[in-house]
C-alpha cells in the first residue's frame, strides 16, 4: 500500500454507509488513440460535455459526499482545455486525484504542470509489446509515448503505475510487459482483463478464452512473487479474479483482505462526460445511467436512484449459472458487474474466476463464450454472448 | 458529511483462511473443502510459502502499533 491506494481502502463504516470513496470520472470522450479493444469507442469529444463551471461544481458535490479518490480518464483526460484546473480543484478539497492515461502527447512539461496541479499519480496503459500495443493502439509509437511518460512521471516523483489488459494477445508476453514496465520505473502493474464491450466486443476475437483464465493467472501468480523482490506491487484490477489457491497472494491476509464483491454503486461512482453519473464508469448508460448532474444533485441520485443502488445489499439473487451454487457466492456475488453485463446483459454469471475454471477444470469441463449478437455503434454498447461448455 | 444521513449498504463478509492450503473457507471449524484438513492447524502451503510468517509478522506489527498507541495516550496524560 502507498499514497496512491491508500483512500480507496475501504473501512466499515464506509460499507455501511455507502460512502462514495472512489470515483471514475470520463472527463472527455476525445481521444487521440483508436484503440481495437475500447469500450467507450472514445475518439471525438461529445457534444454537451460539462464545461468548467459544471465540473467545479460537480466535484464540490463530491467532495461533500465524502469522496477521497479521483482518477480522471478519458477518451483522454489531458485533450481538455481545463484539465489541470479540475486536478486543482480536486486536490483543493483533499482528494486525491490521479490519471489514467493513453499518454500518446503527454510531455514534461505537461506532467510537471499536473504536478503543481496536485495531481498524485498516473497510470499508463500499456497493452503489450510494442508492436502489438501500438497495433491494438492503432498509433505507430504509443508504446514509446507510454515509457516516456512513465519515465519522465518518475522522475518528477510522482508515483506511477502501468495498466494491462490481459487478452488473447496479451497474454503470451505478460511477463515481458512486466520486466519493460518496470524498468521504466512502476511502482503498481495493474492487470484487468478485455471485456466485451464497444470495439472489443466488435473484436471479439481479442477476448481470452475464459478456460486459459487458470493458466494465466498461474503465470501472473509467479510474476506477482518476482515482482515483491524488486518493490513492485502487482494489483489485480476489479474483473481479475477470483478466490482459488492465490487469492491469499494478491489480495489477502488471514481473517479478510480477499474480493470482497463489486463495489460498484456501494462504495464507486462512474461519470460520463456529459455529466450522466453510473455505479461504474463502464457500465452502459441505457440500463445503469441514475441521472444527469445537470438535472439532479449527486446527493439525490446517490441517495434515491435504484440504478445506482443495486450492488448494497449483497443480495445472492441475481446470481445464475455456475455462480449461483458457488462456494463464495455469498461473498463474490458474481464479481466483477461490467465483465459479466457486458457479455449477457445481465450481472450474475461470470467465466472469468479462476475458482470457477478450476472447479470445472477437476469436472473434465471447460467453457468459451461465442458472440450470437454484434454491439451497436455508440460508445459502451454490448452485444450478446452466450457459453459454450466442452468437454476437455 | 453526516454518515447518518447516507443511504445503508451491507458490509462485505471477512473469510477465515484454511491455515493448511491457504486458500479461504467459510467456516473454521470444519474440514476444508479444498484440502479436506483442519482449516485451524497451521501447516502445508500456509507454512511453505511463507503465508504463516506474514501473517504473525502483521499480527506483531499491529501489537507493535496498538502498543505504541496505548503508552502516547500514557504520556499525554502524564503531561
Amino acid at each position: 500500500m502507498n499514497e496512491m491506494s491508500a483512500p480507496r481502502i475501504l473501512t466499515d463504516q464506509d460499507q455501511e454507509h455507502c460512502v462514495p470513496v472512489y470515483v471514475v470520472w470520463e472527463t472527455t470522450l476525445a481521444c487521440n488513440l483508436k484503440c481495437g479493444h475500447c469500450g467507450s469507442r472514445a475518439g471525438d469529444r461529445r457534444d454537451d460535455e460539462l464545461d468548467t463551471q459544471e465540473a467545479f461544481d460537480l466535484i464540490d458535490q463530491m467532495a461533500a459526499l465524502g469522496t477521497r479518490e479521483i482518477t480522471i480518464i478519458g477518451g483522454e483526460a489531458f485533450l481538455r482545455k481545463d484539465w489541470l484546473k479540475l486536478v486543482e480543484r480536486i486536490s483543493s478539497h483533499g482528494i486525491l486525484c490521479t490519471m489514467q492515461t493513453g499518454a500518446y502527447g503527454l510531455n514534461e512539461k505537461m506532467l510537471r504542470a499536473a504536478m503543481d496541479a496536485g495531481l498524485g499519480g498516473i497510470g499508463v496503459s500499456v497493452d503489450g509489446l510494442e508492436e502489438d500495443h501500438d497495433k491494438i493502439r492503432g498509433r505507430k509509437g504509443s508504446f514509446q509515448a507510454c515509457l516516456k511518460a512513465l519515465r519522465i512521471a518518475k522522475e518528477l516523483g510522482m508515483v506511477t503505475s502501468a495498466n494491462t489488459q490481459i487478452n488473447a494477445i496479451s497474454y503470451q508476453y505478460l511477463r515481458k510487459v512486466f520486466d519493460i514496465v518496470a524498468d521504466a520505473g512502476i511502482s503498481h502493474w495493474q492487470l484487468q482483463w478485455t471485456v466485451a464491450m464497444g470495439n472489443a466486443a466488435d473484436n471479439d476475437d481479442v477476448l481470452l478464452q475464459p478456460y486459459l483464465v487458470k493458466p494465466v493467472m498461474d503465470e501472473v501468480a509467479e510474476i506477482f512473487k518476482h515482482a515483491q523482490t524488486i518493490g513492485v506491487t502487482v494489483r489485480p484490477g476489479n474483473n481479475i479474479g477470483y478466490f482459488g489457491k492465490h487469492e491469499v497472494l494478491w489480495r489477502g491476509g488471514q481473517g479478510g483482505g480477499h474480493y470482497a464483491g463489486c463495489p460498484a454503486g456501494h462504495n464507486a461512482i462512474g461519470i460520463e462526460a456529459d455529466g450522466t453519473i453510473k455505479a461504474c464508469p463502464s457500465l452502459p448508460k441505457e440500463r445503469y445511467s441514475g441521472g444527469n448532474i445537470r438535472d439532479l444533485t449527486l446527493e439525490d441520485m446517490w441517495h434515491n436512484s435504484p440504478e445506482l443502488a443495486f450492488n448494497r445489499n449483497r443480495s445472492t439473487e441475481q446470481l445464475w449459472g455456475h455462480c449461483k451454487g458457488c462456494l463464495y457466492s455469498d461473498v463474490c456475488r458474481g464479481g466483477c458487474t461490467w465483465t459479466a453485463d457486458s457479455l449477457f446483459r445481465k450481472p450474475g454469471n461470470n467465466p472469468y474466476c479462476y475458482y470457477r475454471v478450476s472447479t470445472l477444470e477437476k469436472q473434465g469441463i471447460r467453457e468459451r463464450v461465442q458472440k450470437i449478437e454484434e454491439a451497436p455503434d455508440t460508445p459502451f454498447a454490448v452485444g450478446l454472448f452466450e457459453i459454450i461448455e466442452e468437454q476437455i | 458529511m453526516d454518515l447518518s444521513t447516507m443511504p445503508k449498504g451491507k458490509p462485505s463478509v471477512s473469510l477465515p483462511l484454511c491455515l493448511n492450503c491457504a486458500e479461504y473457507v467459510l467456516d473454521q471449524a470444519v474440514p476444508c473443502p479444498h484440502c479436506n484438513h483442519d482449516p485451524m492447524k497451521p501447516g502445508g502451503r500456509y507454512k511453505d510459502d511463507g503465508f504463516y510468517a506474514r501473517d504473525a509478522l502483521e499480527r506483531l506489527l499491529d501489537v507493535m502499533e496498538r502498543a505504541a498507541k496505548l503508552q502516547e495516550n500514557v504520556e499525554n496524560k502524564q503531561e
